[in-house]
């Protein structure tokens, strides 16, 4: 139970610090990169080589990531201020967000599907 | 009191998207068409709901940071397939950026939406900070995120069939490039292997995303002026 604990508190540490490095870093470069994406990219680095193993940090991210969606919440409940703003733009919204995803799904999957088939041949 | 109804709302509706298992019962749609009737019908204006969760929003940039941990589970798979895998998620997420900005320029829309726009295809969190930080607004990022994923989770598999689209890869990639963390969840569903490129493209786009969504606004910008 204590032992679980600590590889909570573990790699809720190390989480925690990588988001204060980055988000320091994004200050000190004046950057638009949120801080949390350049703390991602050092926590990534830091396993990737091999500085901290993987499993430190695995309890803590499986949590955040389990209940994710919960997060989200809050924020998206402002939308109760914006029907009129989504409403009012109901047109280029849709066509904008449907149209382009279709156009890169297409796209995109055959090009790949193009370039993989042909490497195996 | 609120934040304690928005976990309680979440988790019924984690319960009833379990049980109806279709991508449309999504559990963050079913827990704000709960919580904002429930908000207005008690006359409870949104800054006070938010105010008593903020701690909850906050918890989002750490969610982000462990991200982290899904991309070094998938790194034997960058290191062997890197360079497809690089070109897929750059050229999807200029690509995805790129057609909505011109549709929606097109179409004369207000410069604050195309802030949420920019971010659409990518993960939530990473949407809702790019929109954040162009001035757009997170909600209506969010509830765009949420749109696309819904296509591309419902839709893909059938276009795949009908292109004759069948490697793993191709599909995977670009079911993480344009519909994110539900179109990953759909990939699971039909095969792992599809899955885990789902999720690696999920997280590669997602940075790639942040870091040139500026640049496709001040296009917008300059299009629009």
């Amino acid at each position: 139970m204590a032992k679980n604990l600590l590889k909570y508190a573990v790699s809720m540490g190390l989480i925690l610090l990588c988001l204060l490095a980055g988000v320091n870093i994004q200050e000190l470069l004046g950057t638009s990169i949120p801080g949390s994406i350049i703390g991602m990219l050092i926590l990534f680095g830091l396993m990737a080589g091999g500085l901290v193993p993987g499993e430190w940090v695995k309890p803590s991210a499986n949590l955040f990531i389990r209940y994710m969606i919960l997060l989200f919440v809050p924020i998206s409940v402002g939308l109760m201020d914006h029907f009129d703003t989504l409403i009012g733009n109901a047109l280029p919204i849709l066509a904008a967000a449907v149209g382009s995803t279709f156009i890169v799904l297409i796209a995109l999957g055959l090009m790949l599907d193009r370039l993989l088939k042909r490497g195996q041949k | 009191m609120w934040m304690l109804a928005s976990i309680a709302v979440f988790f019924f509706a984690r319960w009833l998207s379990r049980k109806c298992n279709t991508p449309i019962m999504n559990p963050l749609l079913i827990s704000i068409s709960i919580l904002i009737p429930l908000l207005t019908y008690f006359k409870v204006p949104f800054d006070t709901y938010y105010a008593e969760n903020e701690w909850l929003s906050f918890m989002l940039q750490p969610a982000v940071v462990a991200l982290a941990y899904p991309l070094y589970e998938q790194l034997p798979q960058i290191r062997s397939n890197w360079r497809i895998v690089m070109l897929a998620c750059g050229v999807g997420s200029i690509m995805s950026m790129l057609t909505s900005t011109l549709i929606a320029v097109g179409l004369n829309t207000d410069l604050s939406l195309i802030a949420s726009l920019l971010g659409k295809s990518v993960t939530t969190p990473i949407a809702m900070e790019v929109s954040r930080n162009l001035g757009g607004e997170p909600a209506i990022a969010a509830i765009l995120v949420l749109l696309v994923g819904l296509f591309g989770a419902i839709l893909a598999y059938p276009i795949y069939n009908m292109l004759n689209i069948t490697h793993p890869i191709a599909r995977g990639l670009t079911m993480g490039t344009v519909s994110h963390a539900l179109g990953t969840a759909t990939c699971a569903e039909k095969n792992g292997e599809d899955a885990a490129f789902s999720s690696l493209a999920l997280v590669l786009c997602g940075v790639i995303t942040s870091i040139l969504a500026p640049s496709f606004f001040a296009i917008a910008l300059w299009l629009s002026s």
